[in-house]
């Protein structure tokens, strides 16, 4: 029998099953794959002036929620900072180098990444700057501690209780610090780094040009660029920018919109600020001439 | 049931549609994936161990313990911002003393005055330049034989701010331009760099690590193996200085930015062990703990070595060092010694502690024992053999009288004869350094007291042990002539040192006790009024810290006594002012507690006095004033008249002879030291009344002119009223009007009498004065009174009349004087005359 014949055939019965066949699944796979897919993200982390113990948070915080959250497939960090701490810069690096083993990060250095903030980006994928960018002064740079003596009140259980350990010790530490920075650059980079390590020691800073030319970085390019070869590195066709400080600190209690979170203007004067009243220890970090001759 | 099959596919296949889609448009599944990071242990991080202690024992090659003529100072330079501390050098230290050196700081002068007596000479990064002076001292230290070690540093510096621009960058001044003051004389230069090496150091870039290809060959260096210098410049040599220390071509310069020729140690001049400029670009190696560090140890102690092997003689300019104590200080002709004396030898023995020795004031001298002696020209015969066998000839001629307030006649030889030259004794003061063997004898003669402790200022030097200053002297070897700074000098007759003393017996163990000044401290504000003082009162008052006392005497005129007599511990001064606010009187002759005076003050009026009470430190203390009547002051002062001289040429009677006087002669000896006039009565005419006003010496020269019938009346009447006024007389000629025809003998030699010391002063008893030719010459009658007091020459003893008197003197009532001198003075020679002569004129003005 023709279905035509069918006194219980309704085309307009047929149309909406078939519609209701092909919509319905329609609308549920784009509702589910916008729940199950969604856009992918590369976090942005910001490494701005001195390298310290409230910013070593910050950023290791950013990076474990980059780490943590599936949308985030990739970092970019941008750098502006002539280092600080060694312990710190290196703990930067050792969070890099951890993430780095779940998701691509890559740095992009704006205005400087020198010494211990170049110690961090060495942890990364691919390095990028600007063609005048300041890149390197691998080294350290410490106080040696003064003149030992005892004191009548002041009573220790060792020769070196009250300070630390000898000058010629801490001489032996700081250069042991050296060769740990090179070797972590050596680490990170790879074969990548075509300086040799008593160049590389000799601690100056590069611009961009040349630092590509020794293998410091990997090339010279924008931020954007930078986040496109993030989005490259981790196979992403089409992404979305967040910056990673207020998806990992909450800003929201800030009832204006307009003054909510947004990346700071870098501070030059205080960017290249030679740092004053260093407490004791060790430093990755580059400083300024104070002195001219 | 296979079209419901196909339409669950189709469901599924639509559902999942949009994933696919999404998955697609987001990503990019053959894209590849991300190279695996590296590990990272940092387990493989080399070691930097601390280098061995090297062994080293120190084992001086030289002592200059042993030495005789070491002083064993080593100078040690921190007057030019000098950056290091004395504490850090405690290893040099350390290593000098077991050679004998003592390092002694100059904290301030200037080098020329410190070097002289030292075996070596160290400087450590100066910031603050060198002057010309200071660079030849160090030239003419090292051809002397010294020794001279340059040291820079590049961590040595110090900071420069701009006041003026406080956003101007910090200046840093490093040592090595002020070092290349010194330094390029013997062709070395110490660059502005710092070395590094990054392949091969000890412990750091900056490091130098040092093998055996890098150490040069000498005494410096021979058997060490490695050094390692902690920071240090290089250096650039010319062709008189060789390279001790050279870097490997590892070694780049911060200045150049090039590795390889390096020098960082240099000695000068270039032969091997001839080396007297140790220039070194690092001072680490002889700082604790870098000293430890392989042969550093070794290579301080063979820098010792070389400092200790300096072998300069300064001469005298190393006064006090090459003398042993204990030194013996004399006098010359064994003078009075008075407060003064004692300041100088106060103040000598304090100087001479300071350069660790003593002075001990000598009667007699022990005669083996080094000695300083101090005198006057005028009184040296105990060392004249010294200056004879110096080549050193003393010219006093006429004598010097012993009013030492007379003016010495223009003719006056006064003159140091000597290998330096020949200079007037007026100013100049006369160092000389006589070895005798071990022995060492210095003397020191001045033309007067003040000449004398201005010489013995310069011995004393500058405060610190750094030995005599003889700036601004004529000075070669063991010989100086130095300016005593004192105008219109008098070569004076004999050392008087009774003056007030200018301090306080200094304490033999106490060295920290500050100068006494000249003149005490003054108060700051004006002394506190006291009130009056009446003649015969004695007043009690205490001095507050920083206070001075006046005191108001009215009761004049009178002759007054002041009297202050002070407690232990106030050392008091006593000033006497007139109404007018001028000093008329002060003393401070005592020590705290002690009793000053000012006596016989002639008080003219009844004006307000001011008698004003300090004490010399400021510190204050209690006194009691006394003002009591006192006796007029004897005036034991020479008296001392004007200059014009006026000598009358009596030249219009009979010659004797040839017919000349000795107004010429008498003219060209006194034209230097005396306004003279000369009156020829042949030429001028008589002598006229108003030609003496104002004379004050006549000196009446007829020469062999003879006029028996004696002078005019008139001429005679202008003369005794001349006389009668007081006025001193000489008459001199062969047979002077005034005697008239009196007999006359053949005299062709005079001698002296020295009975009277002014007139025969420069001459000894009995001495010849031969004239040129036998002169007839007047015979008086009473010519036999050869003893009495003032005839000081006779006829000779082979003359006819001999004994009788030729030249003598007289005193009036009024203490006018006269002396007659029958005899031409142009006859005898330059010499004799002029000091005969002088003798006369100091007779006449005394």
């Amino acid at each position: 029998m023709d279905e035509h014949d069918d006194p219980t055939y309704s085309p307009l019965r047929t149309a909406l099953t078939v519609l209701l066949i092909i919509l319905v699944p329609l609308v549920i796979g784009v509702f589910l794959a916008n729940r199950l897919l969604p856009r992918p993200q590369i976090g942005v982390v910001r490494l701005s002036y001195d390298i310290g113990s409230l910013s070593t948070y910050e950023i290791a915080e950013q990076l474990r929620v980059a780490r943590e959250n599936p949308a985030i497939q990739a970092v970019v960090v941008i750098i502006n900072s002539p280092g600080g701490s060694a312990a710190f810069s290196e703990e930067l690096f050792l969070d890099v180098l951890d993430t780095r083993r779940e998701l691509p990060v890559v740095a992009s250095i704006d205005l400087v990444a020198a010494s211990g903030a170049y110690y961090m980006a060495a942890a990364a994928n691919e390095i990028y700057a600007k063609p005048t960018s300041a890149v390197g002064s691998v080294g350290v740079i410490a106080s040696l501690p003064g003149d030992v003596f005892i004191e009548e009140d002041l009573l220790t259980t060792g020769p070196y209780k009250a300070f630390g350990g000898t000058r010629d010790g801490y001489v032996r530490q700081i250069e042991r610090a050296k060769l740990a920075f090179l070797d972590a650059v050596q680490v990170g980079r790879g074969d990548r780094l075509t300086i040799d390590p008593q160049t590389l020691s000799r601690a100056e800073v590069y611009t961009g040009v040349q630092a590509m030319e020794f293998g410091l970085i990997d090339g010279l390019a924008s931020s954007e660029a930078a986040l496109r070869r993030a989005a490259e590195l981790a196979g992403l066709r089409d992404f979305e920018t967040v910056e990673l400080y207020p998806l990992t600190f909450d800003t929201d209690f800030i009832p204006l919109a307009e003054v909510r979170y947004q990346p700071q203007p870098i501070d030059e004067a205080r960017l290249w600020a030679a740092p004053t009243n260093l407490a004791p220890g060790l430093y990755y970090r580059y400083v300024e001439p104070s002195a001219g001759r | 049931m296979r079209k419901a099959a196909l339409t669950v596919v189709i469901f599924l296949a639509l559902l999942a549609a949009p994933l696919v889609v999404r998955t697609f448009q987001y990503y990019r599944p053959l894209a590849d994936a991300p190279p695996t990071p590296p590990a990272y242990t940092g387990a493989d991080i080399a070691a930097v161990p601390t280098p061995a202690a090297g062994e080293f024992e120190d084992a001086p090659a030289i002592s200059r313990t042993a030495s005789a003529t070491a002083t064993g100072i080593v100078i040690l330079d921190q007057a030019h911002g000098n950056q290091f501390t004395r504490e850090e050098l405690a290893t040099l230290d350390g290593l000098l003393a077991a050679r004998g050196l003592e390092l002694r700081p100059l904290t301030e002068g200037e080098l020329a005055g410190a070097l002289p007596p030292a075996a070596a000479l160290v400087v450590i990064a100066p910031v603050r330049g060198y002057a010309a002076a200071d660079a030849q001292a160090v030239r003419d230290f090292v051809a002397r034989g010294g020794r001279v070690l340059l040291v820079g540093d590049p961590t040595r510096y110090n900071v420069e701010f701009d006041e003026t621009d406080i956003f101007a960058l910090p200046v840093i001044e490093t040592a090595q331009v002020p070092l290349n003051d010194l330094a390029n004389a013997f062709d070395i230069t110490f660059r502005g760099d710092y070395l590094y090496n990054t392949v091969a150091n000890e412990g750091n870039f900056r490091n130098i690590l040092l093998d055996e290809s890098g150490l040069g060959e000498g005494a410096l260096t021979d058997g060490l193996a490695q050094l390692a210098l902690y920071s240090s410049h290089s250096l650039q040599l010319g062709p008189t200085a060789a390279p001790l220390l050279s870097a490997d071509e590892d070694t780049w310069s911060s200045a150049t930015d090039r590795p390889g020729g390096l020098t960082l140690a240099a000695l000068s001049p270039a032969e091997s062990d001839a080396g007297q400029v140790l220039a070194v670009g690092d001072v680490h190696f002889l700082l604790e703990p870098y000293n430890t560090v392989y042969d550093n140890g070794a290579f301080a102690a063979r820098v010792a070595d070389f400092l200790a092997g300096g072998a300069t003689d300064g001469g005298l300019a190393g006064f006090p060092y090459f003398l042993d104590s204990p030194v013996e200080l004399t006098y010359s002709e064994d003078p009075d010694l008075g407060p003064d004396a004692f300041d100088d030898v106060i103040a000598l023995q304090a100087a001479f502690r300071d350069a660790g020795l003593s002075l001990a004031l000598a009667d007699e001298p022990a005669g083996d024992r080094d000695t300083l002696t101090l005198g006057l020209y005028n009184r040296a015969d105990d060392v004249a053999d010294l200056l004879d066998a110096a080549g050193i000839d003393l010219t006093i001629t006429p004598a010097v009288p012993a009013n030492t307030g007379a003016t010495p006649p223009a003719n006056a030889v006064r003159l140091v004869k000597s290998p330096l030259g020949d200079v007037a004794m007026a100013g100049t003061a006369l160092i000389l350094l006589a070895e005798e063997g071990q022995r060492q004898q210095v003397v020191v003669l001045a033309a007067s007291g003040d000449g004398l402790e201005s010489a013995v200022a310069r011995l004393r030097g500058a405060a610190g042990g750094t030995g005599a200053d003889l700036s601004g002297c004529l000075l070669q070897d063991n010989l100086a002539l130095c300016p005593t700074g004192i105008s219109d000098e008098p070569v004076e007759y004999e050392l008087v040192t009774s003056g007030p003393a200018d301090a306080p017996p200094a304490q033999p163990d106490d060295d920290d006790e500050p100068d006494r000044p000249e003149n005490g401290q003054q108060p700051a504000g004006e002394p506190v009024d006291q009130g009056e003082i009446e003649l015969g009162e004695t007043k009690s008052a205490e001095l507050a810290d920083d206070e001075a006392h006046a005191w108001t005497f009215a009761g004049g005129p009178a002759t007054i006594d002041i009297t202050v007599d002070a407690d232990t511990d106030l050392d008091a001064v006593v000033e006497l002012y007139n109404p007018n606010g001028t000093l008329m009187a002060n003393t401070d002759s005592a020590f705290a507690g002690g009793v000053e005076e000012l006596r016989g003050i002639e008080i003219p009026d009844d004006g307000a006095y001011r008698i004003v009470v300090r004490d010399f430190f400021n510190d204050g203390g209690n006194y009691e004033l006394a003002v009591a009547a006192g006796e007029p002051a004897q005036d034991d002062e020479p008296q001392t008249g004007g200059n014009r001289v006026f000598i009358f040429a009596d030249d219009d009677g009979e010659p004797l002879t040839d017919g000349f006087t000795s107004a010429a002669r008498l003219g060209e000896l006194l034209a230097g030291a005396y306004e003279v006039t000369t009156w020829s009565a042949a030429d001028d005419g008589p002598l006229s009344e108003s030609a003496l006003q104002g004379i004050d010496v006549f000196i009446w020269e007829s020469g062999d002119y003879r006029d028996e019938a004696g002078p005019p009346a008139a001429e005679l009447g202008i003369i005794l009223a001349y006389v009668d006024a007081g006025g001193d007389l000489l008459i001199s000629g062969l047979s002077p009007a005034v005697l008239g025809a009196v007999e006359t003998a053949p005299l062709g030699a005079a001698r002296i009498a020295t009975n009277d010391p002014v007139l025969s002063e420069g001459f000894s008893d009995g001495q010849p004065l031969e004239f040129d030719q036998s002169y007839p010459v007047a015979v008086p009658a009473d010519a036999d009174a050869g003893a009495s007091d003032y005839v000081f020459l006779t006829r000779g003893p082979n003359e006819d009349e001999a004994g009788a008197v030729v030249g003598g003197g007289e005193v009036a009532a009024n203490d006018q004087r006269t002396i007659f001198l029958l005899a031409p003075l142009a006859g005898l020679s330059e010499a004799n005359s002029a000091q005969l002569l002088n003798n006369i004129m100091a007779w006449l003005r005394s």
